[in-house]
This record gives structure tokens, C-alpha cells and sequence, in this order.
């Protein structure tokens, strides 16, 4: 993949993501509507812990802190996309196409998608598939595999964390529980950081990956078209 | 005189003793604040002086609250960009970076002020006054009284960007709308690739910022004390949330994220 197109995705990523940004507030606002009405009535509130508990509070329905069946799913998929980047990032190591100090990089990179899975095993608990997603590694592995140089194997890495970090993005859009948001949130920062990382080793431009809004959907990876097989 | 125990059996004082409180109780409640209750204004004596309390005010924080506090924060962070400018001390990459990044924040500040408002809030339009008080105006004093203050006022920048990174990631659990979770941690994680590179504006080569993660050390050289904050481009595996460790005129400053004391109520 050359830098052309690279900056082309980059950028279609970006303005895909901005454009969902402009009308997220349309698309929150009936939420909105809902939520000031249910501050109201004492609805979705959280008290500090010094604080007096006010004569509105009386009832609340806080956000689940357990995911249910629906969260479960996305957890369980994001648990396959993290054992999709360990192969990839297995597919880089073992290639001898790394410098010593990119391969570094990537054995850190690989150690925390190792950690990230394990972490999606534990929230998924019994539903946890534990098995790298085929289709993911279907849409990087001819990458990985075509690679002829390190900038070639290094870029497929930055295209995958973007993709992991816009993923988790979405995620967070519809996962209903606090400890799952939570733990998806203590992610898709650092899987952001790695595509900077990646970047400033490629060096690119920064308008490729110091994105406006990170999340877009555009380079996400829907669980409805990766499918986990088996 | 017969001993008391005879005059006042056991029972008789329990009883006694209960009567006692019961008719304290009655009359503190008949005392109210004007001491109509007591009769003539009298009050019931009591030993030592009471202290005046005032409640404290009802602080409920909800998605509204939230994102006002997020906008004052990237309003704070446009601020303290806008003095780093003014300081002349980035140059290159990093001044290129720091425009680029100043730039984010504003529409940030934007973006945040326009979900207030769809959430049925009134927007936070200016800096966080926490913020201000507790993290700029300090840590820009360390910078000027040290030796090193370009330096300084990167580690600086810095930090302020894994500390918005960070209390963002925070709020997560606290928003009842998902897609408020997802709208503000687009946010957050685009900040943490600020973070990232000013990471690797400091630190230098990519190996070299990306050793295990290291604590804050401090080690006297003669009579020097050397204190050595490291700075890594991706620190571990999941984001972190507690005091931001920064390193300025040679002491290791932590700044804390917001909390509820820092909110744009």
C-alpha cells in the first residue's frame, strides 16, 4: 500500500467521522429531550458523596453496571478483533522485515492486544469465543502477507489500530453497561495511541492521524460483517 | 442515711434514667429557633458553644453537568495553549503541533457546548475555574522559575493532555447515555494521540519512550537532586486514571484529573 493511498483512506476516515460528528446532536437530541425530562422527575442522577441527597432524588434508574445479552455480544467481538491484532502482529514478527527498534514497538503493541483480549474474557465471561476473528484476519492477512518492507507491514499495523480504535468508538455507542463502557473506554485510548505511534514511525502527515474525532464508523469494524465463524 | 443503692434500686433508676432523657428530648424539640416553643424565648441550657452549620448545597451530577465540564476544560485547555504561545518557547514541530492541537480543543469546546445544549443544559462557554486555579496557575509558575522552561512547558502540554484524555475516560461510568459516552471519548481518545506526540517530542526515539513503564525517581547527584519523570508514548496496555506525574523546575508535580470538586455544576 502506497502513501497515496494511505493519506486517501486517512482522509476518507476523517471526513466520514466529522460528518458523524455534525449530526451526532441530531441524533442524540431526542435522548437529550428524554434525559432532561428524567432530571426532572430525579431520573439518571448520581449524588456526590459529600453532597446532601436532594427531595427529587427519590427515584433513579441508573444505567446497569452488568452487561446483558447485547453488551455480552460486543464484548465477545471485541475479544475476537484483539486475538485478530495478536496474529497480525505475530504475522510482523515472524516476517524479519522489522528493525530491531520497530519490532520493539510491536511486541509492546502485541502484549497489549494479548492483555486487551484477556480483559474481553473476563467481562464476556462463559460467552468468550477465544479465537482470533477469521474475518478480520481475512482483511489484513493479504496485507500483512503482501508486505515487502517494514513501511508495508507497519502501515497494515496502523490501518488495524485505526480500525480498533474506531471500532471501540462505536462500541461505546451502544453498550449499556457501566463496567463494560468503562472497560471499552480504558481502550480505545491506547489502541489510538498506537496508531499515532505507528504513524510518527511511518511519518505521516499529520492530518492522517491526529484525527478531529476519534471513532468514525467509516474504519470501524462492524461486528455484522465480521462475523465470528464457529 | 441508707446507702443509695437501697434509696434507688437498679430499676427504679434505669426508669428513672429513661424518664430523664425522654424529657430532655421533649424539651430540646420544643425549643425552636426563635424559642417560641420554650416559652418567653427561654432556651434549653447547654454546655459549650454550638456551631453553626449551613447545608451543603445539593451537587448532582448528571450527563448535563458533565458535559459543561468537559467544554470548560477545552476551554482551559484553548487558554493555556494561548499563554504557551505567548511565551515564545515552542518552536518547530512542536509549535506546528500545538497550533494543530490548540485548534482541536477549540472545536472541542464547541462540540461539548452543543451537546449541553441538546441535553437540555446551558452551555459552559469559558475556562474551568479549577482548572485554572489549581493546575495553570501553578504549574506556569514552576515554568517561569525554571531553568529549563521550554522544556518545562512541554512536559507540561503534556501532561495537560493526558489529564483531559484521562478525565474523560472517567466520566464514562458516570454518563447515563451511550452515545454520550462514545461522543465524548471520540473526543478523548483523539486527545490521547495528542498525547502520544507530545510524547514523542520529548522522549525522543520511538524505542526509547517505549521501555517498560518506570516510576518517578529521584537520585542526588553531590548536592543536586536529579528527578527523573519518564514519558512513554503508549505507557501500558489500558489508560490510566489517577494523578498525571509532570516534571517541572526539577520537582515532579502531579496533576490530578477533575473530579466532582472541578465540575461545572
Amino acid at each position: 500500500m502506497d502513501a497515496h493511498l494511505l493519506r486517501r483512506l486517512a482522509a476518507e476516515v476523517d471526513d466520514e467521522h466529522r460528518e458523524s460528528m455534525r449530526t451526532i446532536a441530531d441524533d442524540i437530541a431526542p435522548l437529550g429531550r428524554r434525559a432532561l425530562a428524567g432530571a426532572v422527575l430525579g431520573v439518571g442522577t448520581l449524588l456526590i458523596g459529600a453532597s446532601r441527597a436532594g427531595a427529587a432524588d427519590a427515584t433513579t434508574t441508573l444505567p446497569p453496571r452488568q452487561p446483558d445479552e447485547a453488551d455480552t455480544s460486543v464484548l465477545v467481538f471485541a475479544q475476537s478483533l484483539e486475538l485478530a491484532a495478536v496474529a497480525a502482529y505475530d504475522v510482523a514478527l515472524a516476517s524479519n522485515l522489522l528493525e530491531p527498534a520497530s519490532a520493539a514497538v510491536a511486541g509492546l503493541f502485541r502484549s497489549h492486544h494479548l492483555e486487551h483480549a484477556q480483559a474481553m474474557a473476563g467481562a464476556a465471561g462463559k460467552a468468550a469465543k477465544n479465537t482470533a476473528n477469521k474475518a478480520i484476519l481475512k482483511k489484513f492477512g493479504p496485507v500483512l502477507q503482501a508486505a515487502k518492507s517494514q513501511a508495508d507491514m507497519l502501515t497494515a499495523a496502523f490501518l488495524l489500530e485505526t480500525a480498533a480504535a474506531a471500532t471501540y468508538g462505536q462500541a461505546l455507542a451502544t453498550l449499556k453497561a457501566t463496567d463494560s463502557a468503562s472497560l471499552v473506554a480504558s481502550i480505545q485510548p491506547v489502541e489510538a495511541r498506537h496508531a499515532a505511534v505507528l504513524a510518527r514511525v511511518l511519518g505521516l502527515n499529520p492530518a492522517d492521524y491526529l484525527l478531529d474525532f476519534d471513532g468514525g464508523a467509516t474504519s470501524a469494524l462492524a461486528p455484522s460483517a465480521y462475523a465470528i465463524e464457529g | 442515711m441508707p446507702p443509695l443503692t437501697d434509696a434507688l434500686p437498679r430499676r427504679k433508676f434505669l426508669a428513672l434514667g429513661g424518664f430523664s432523657v425522654a424529657t430532655a428530648a421533649v424539651l430540646a424539640a420544643c425549643g425552636g429557633p426563635g424559642g417560641k416553643g420554650a416559652g418567653n424565648g427561654a432556651r434549653v441550657a447547654q454546655a459549650g458553644e454550638s456551631p453553626v452549620t449551613t447545608a451543603l448545597p445539593d451537587r448532582v451530577v448528571n450527563d448535563v453537568v458533565l458535559l459543561r465540564t468537559a467544554s470548560s476544560l477545552e476551554h482551559s485547555a484553548v487558554a493555556i495553549y494561548d499563554k504557551a504561545f505567548g511565551m515564545n518557547l515552542l518552536t518547530g514541530e512542536a509549535a506546528e503541533f500545538a497550533k494543530r492541537f490548540q485548534d482541536h480543543h477549540a472545536a472541542y469546546a464547541k462540540f461539548f457546548e452543543g451537546l449541553t445544549t441538546e441535553a437540555g443544559g446551558t452551555p459552559f462557554t469559558t475556562e474551568n475555574p479549577a482548572v485554572t486555579k489549581n493546575i495553570v496557575t501553578p504549574a506556569y509558575g514552576f515554568i517561569e522559575a525554571s531553568a529549563d522552561k521550554a522544556g518545562d512547558l512541554r512536559n507540561m502540554l503534556h501532561s495537560l493532555e493526558n489529564v483531559i484524555t484521562e478525565t474523560y475516560q472517567s466520566f464514562v461510568p458516570l454518563i447515563t447515555v451511550p452515545k454520550l459516552r462514545a461522543a465524548t471519548m471520540s473526543v478523548g481518545a483523539a486527545e490521547a494521540r495528542h498525547a502520544a506526540v507530545w510524547a514523542s517530542i520529548l522522549g525522543g526515539p520511538v524505542a526509547a519512550s517505549l521501555a517498560p513503564k518506570a516510576e518517578p525517581t529521584t537520585t542526588v547527584k553531590g548536592a543536586v537532586e536529579v528527578v527523573v519523570v519518564p514519558v512513554y508514548q503508549a505507557p501500558q496496555a489500558f489508560s490510566a486514571m489517577g494523578l498525571v506525574p509532570t516534571l517541572l523546575n526539577g520537582k515532579k508535580v502531579d496533576l490530578d484529573l477533575l473530579g466532582p470538586n472541578s465540575f461545572a455544576y
